[in-house]
């Protein structure tokens, strides 16, 4: 085999036990390496270990401190305020698979958003439900007045529409808030459950009919635009055969499985799965709309018109479910 | 060229000797990872050392802008408002008041209230000169050895780390990733077994060689009486703020900010009502001495991470961790050699350095012998999970980095009791510490025999 | 050390106490009406607490920290290790003491220069907190000042005399 040629550092903020870094990061890293005979080494360092806080993930890849990063967008609100838009409700209608495959297409449309970095790839998890310690939420009347700790900035405006109080707090501190009661429960996917001990602390969980979800959060794989620059183009070919489009169904597809883990726990530990009924779907999905309409009315007033891409991203997302 | 793990085990000397050369700690550990990762980016390629620097301009401040982190300078402010409200002062005497009646009770009293202290204070040195301000005159008043005195205090000093709320608790949790609430709660029973330990002591020091002590002498009614209706509200506003925190009323900034709010107003009431107690000027002192201490811990923990990123990169502590997983090493004399690696570099290091310093080279080695990342309890050979393995190894690193502020030949705490007591020499400290110090040996052993000691208090309370 | 300089590093850590004061108030606040939340609960009411209460703690006590620094500085807070240099001759301490004031001074304005461009780029970005929606750079400010003072007060330090000399 060819000698090693360029060693990549990949720094990320979840420990390795994390189904990000066992399923998706790891993998990906060594068919990188090994479609390229060896010639590129990916060099993982998980956990915030090269330094640094979750939010700086996208400063450290701009600059170069670290090569590849992963990171959620949603850790500097306001940096990305195009893809935002794949974060709302009834745009993100509920599957990881759709709305990655739909963000990957749409890369043109969102390129303003990246100018300053690679992007590999970008993704969503399966979308957000509410968890709920204290209430069971089986209409849309029962959200209002709870306490959510927010995913994001769109998030909290989802927990507002629904007449709830959004609390932000980084994810590790979930736990214990909801054991103190400080929160009722948190808008976040069912992936995260088993992490976090959810199943000890949720009574209920409530989604909404077909899968539908409130609203996901989108994460990129993204690479120095140097580093990039600086490969040979047989390395660079090997890098784009696993970014972007050539992968996203299948990334995708992973997000979407990592659910079943914490579907499971939940159920063994005999936390009921609220689904609304149609009818009260209609009052939750009447809140969401005002939610995009507080995102479009947000970036109009910043110069970017947010209709079109509202319009836009529905259509992908649309797309790729056709597509699917 | 040397390879990268070289360069790491190099670092790790350059910063030793740097700190024996009296360089500030945080200075040093900015030097050495600064400077070690410019070393490293012209051995290692892939590592550029320009890209690097430039992670400065949010470094430090996303550092210092950490909620979890809010805590510290809190416990740290509590302490020194309790101190300026005199409640330290009134801890003591009420306390003195109950246990007058015993030879050596004075001495015992002394050590009692610095566990008390302990629960509003966050660190061991400010423990210790507090109490010791207050303690020192009285024992040496009422003819108590110098020996016994001093001893008695520079080791009750030390539970000011251990006892909730610990500022090092707070820190370790914060680099293990693990819950700060927990780790307070498993602190609890240690911390009171250690001032049982100091009491025993005492009371068996006194029966052997009455000379140490005076006579009992009962204080007077009226005395005793007002002693005792002024350690009220003070146990009151201590136990709320210990009993809020472990059972979870409240998480730990709050709590913090809450002790801080009653501490100060229960202090402003008492100088109205007595004449003494909390005045503007006593407020604006505290806040200048949090200003001195928590800047120095600020340095110190943005220093830890600027050396974290360096030592990450030369992968030294990941060869550690695999190296420990494939020795074949017993588990049980890893964790030994480790707390006696604390214990002997505890002779001169700062405490929250060492456990910003040691601390992410041990964790991942004992997570590896335990059985790896996605061990379970039935499985690990420690016989807990990693949750579990967390708060029990965090305990009794704390309690063997906290005997080093008592070891010679630098003991911080036998500095501040000998500064403070101008006619007792360094060495009579250290050598009437020496008693408290086989109590601690006997609880050390004690806890790493007995996981549940630590562990029961969190796991009752989580349920 | 001239007399502005360790006054400016006293207000410095003063205004940072009092901003540690704010955390407590609005804490305070903030658990007063969750106790109440609690206590309306009995009565199917909702007191709500203070949104972005996080948010708020985290910038305040980023400003508060740092402004901590030049006092540290002034009063030789920065803890070292007192071992072995005790027994070095007086003439070696004070220039291993003047050669580590030069390198906190050095030190503070390199992180000062690179706290400059983070304020820029913050603002470029327009990086938000999360649930407050305010904009970061402001908060950089204070962080930018306290170095520059704290790289001030050790410069001033290198023309007095060793500590412990
Ligand atoms: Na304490
Ligand atoms: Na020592």
């Amino acid at each position: 085999a060819p000698a090693q040629e360029v060693t990549l550092t990949l720094h990320h903020f979840l420990p390795p036990v994390a189904n990000a870094h066992k399923v998706m990061l790891a993998p990906w890293a060594e068919k990188v390496s090994a479609d390229s005979g060896g010639r590129i080494a990916i060099e993982i360092f998980p956990a915030m270990s090269m330094g640094g806080k979750p939010t700086e993930l996208y400063g450290q890849v701009r600059d170069g401190t670290a090569d590849i990063v992963w990171t959620l967008l949603g850790y500097t609100p306001g940096v990305f305020p195009r893809t935002e838009v794949f974060e709302l409700p009834l745009v993100h209608a509920g599957s990881a698979t759709d709305t990655t495959i739909a963000l990957n297409a749409s890369l043109d449309m969102l390129a303003e958003d990246f100018k300053d970095v690679h992007v590999l790839f970008l993704h969503a998890h399966d979308g957000n439900l509410i968890h709920s310690a204290t209430t069971a939420i089986r209409t849309f009347e029962d959200a209002a007045g709870q306490k959510l700790r927010t995913p994001s900035r769109s998030g909290a405006w989802v927990i507002e529409a629904m007449g709830a109080e959004p609390v932000g707090m980084p994810v590790p501190a979930l736990p214990e808030a909801m054991s103190k009661g400080v929160v009722d429960g948190a808008l976040i996917p069912y992936e995260i459950a088993p992490a976090l001990k959810l199943q000890e602390l949720d009574k209920f969980t409530t989604e909404l009919p077909d899968g539908g979800r409130l609203g996901t959060s989108v994460f990129m794989v993204a690479m120095n635009k140097d580093v990039y620059e600086a490969l040979s183009d047989d390395l660079k070919a090997v890098i784009d055969a696993n970014s972007r489009t050539n992968i996203s169904a299948e990334i995708g597809a992973m997000w979407e499985d990592f659910e079943q883990g914490g579907i499971d726990v939940l159920a063994s530990a005999g936390v009921e799965r609220i689904v609304v009924s149609e009818e009260e779907a209609a009052k939750f999905n009447a809140a969401n709309e005002t939610v995009v309409g507080r995102w479009v009315d947000e970036v109009t007033a910043n110069g970017i018109d947010g209709a079109a891409i509202v319009e836009q991203a529905r259509a992908a997302v649309a797309a790729a479910k056709a597509g699917n | 060229m040397p390879d990268p793990i070289t360069i790491g085990m190099l670092g790790l000397l350059l910063l030793f000797g740097l700190l024996i050369l009296r360089m500030p700690v945080g200075i040093a550990m900015i030097t050495v990872g600064v400077g070690g990762t410019w070393v490293l980016s012209l051995v290692v390629g892939h590592i550029r050392f320009v890209p690097y620097l430039r992670q400065f301009k949010s470094l430090l401040w996303e550092n210092v802008a950490n909620y979890d982190l809010s805590v510290v300078p809190l416990f740290v402010l509590m302490g020194y408002i309790a101190a300026e409200a005199r409640l330290s002062s009134d801890l003591f005497k009420g306390l003195e008041a109950l246990l007058s009646r015993l030879r050596g009770g004075v001495a015992m009293a002394a050590v009692a209230a610095c566990g008390g202290f302990g629960a509003v204070c966050g660190s061991s040195l400010a423990t210790a000169a507090t109490m010791g301000k207050v303690a020192l005159p009285e024992l040496k008043a009422l003819g108590y050895s110098p020996r016994l005195a001093s001893g008695a205090l520079a080791a009750g000093g030390t539970l000011g780390i251990l006892i909730p709320p610990s500022v090092a608790l707070v820190i370790y949790a914060i680099i293990v990733e693990g819950s700060i609430l927990k780790m307070f709660q498993a602190a609890v029973l240690p911390g009171l077994l250690a001032v049982l330990g100091f009491i025993l002591v005492i009371a068996v020091l006194v029966r052997l060689n009455p000379t140490l002590a005076p006579a009992p002498r009962p204080m007077e009614r009226e005395a005793r009486r007002i002693a005792i209706r002024r350690l009220v509200p003070v146990i009151a506003i201590f136990s709320a703020i210990i009993l809020g925190l472990g059972f979870g009323l409240f998480t730990p900034t709050p709590a913090a900010s809450i002790g801080v709010f009653v501490i100060t107003v229960y202090g402003f009431v008492l100088r109205g009502v007595t004449g003494e107690g909390l005045t503007l000027s006593g407020l604006l002192s505290a806040i200048r001495s949090t200003a001195i201490t928590a800047g120095m811990i600020y340095l110190i923990l943005f220093g830890a991470e600027v050396l974290k990123g360096f030592f990450t990169r030369t992968g030294l502590p990941q060869a550690l961790s695999d190296w420990a997983a494939t020795s074949g090493l017993d588990p049980m004399s890893v964790l030994i050699i480790m707390l006696v690696i604390f214990i002997v570099l505890g002779c001169f290091m700062e405490s929250l350095a060492m456990i910003l310093v040691v601390v992410p080279f041990f964790w991942p080695t004992l997570i590896a012998l335990n059985g790896g990342d996605f061990v379970t309890a039935d499985s690990a050979a420690f016989g807990m999970d990693n949750d579990s393995l967390k708060i029990w190894f965090g305990i009794l690193a704390l309690i063997v980095v906290e005997l080093g502020l008592i070891t010679p030949p630098v003991g911080l705490n036998v500095f501040i009791i000998s500064s403070l007591a101008k006619d007792t020499p360094m060495a009579t400290v250290f050598r009437g510490v020496l008693p408290f110090l086989a109590a601690e040996f006997v609880r050390v052993g004690l806890i790493l025999m007995i996981p549940a000691l630590t562990l029961i208090v969190p796991r009752l309370i989580g349920h | 050390m001239p007399v502005i300089l360790g006054r400016l590093a006293d207000a410095f850590a003063v205004l940072g106490g009092a901003i540690l004061l704010i955390i407590v108030g609005v804490t305070t606040a903030n658990a007063g009406a969750f106790i109440l939340d609690r206590i309306a609960a009995f009565f199917s009411a909702d007191v709500a607490g203070l949104p972005g209460y996080e948010d708020f703690v985290q910038l305040m006590i980023s400003g508060a920290a740092l402004m901590f620094f030049p006092y540290c500085q002034a009063h030789r807070g920065h803890v070292s290790v007192d071992l072995f240099m005790e027994r070095m001759p007086q003439v070696l301490r004070r220039q291993i003491d003047r050669a580590w004031l030069g390198l906190t001074a050095g030190m503070a304005l390199f992180l000062a220069y690179w706290m400059i461009y983070g304020l820029i780029e913050a603002r470029a970005d327009g990086v938000l907190t999360s649930v407050l929606g305010w904009p970061v750079w402001p908060f950089y400010l204070p962080g930018i000042a306290s170095m520059i003072l704290w790289a001030l007060v050790a410069m001033s330090q290198l023309g007095e005399g060793a500590r412990h000399a």
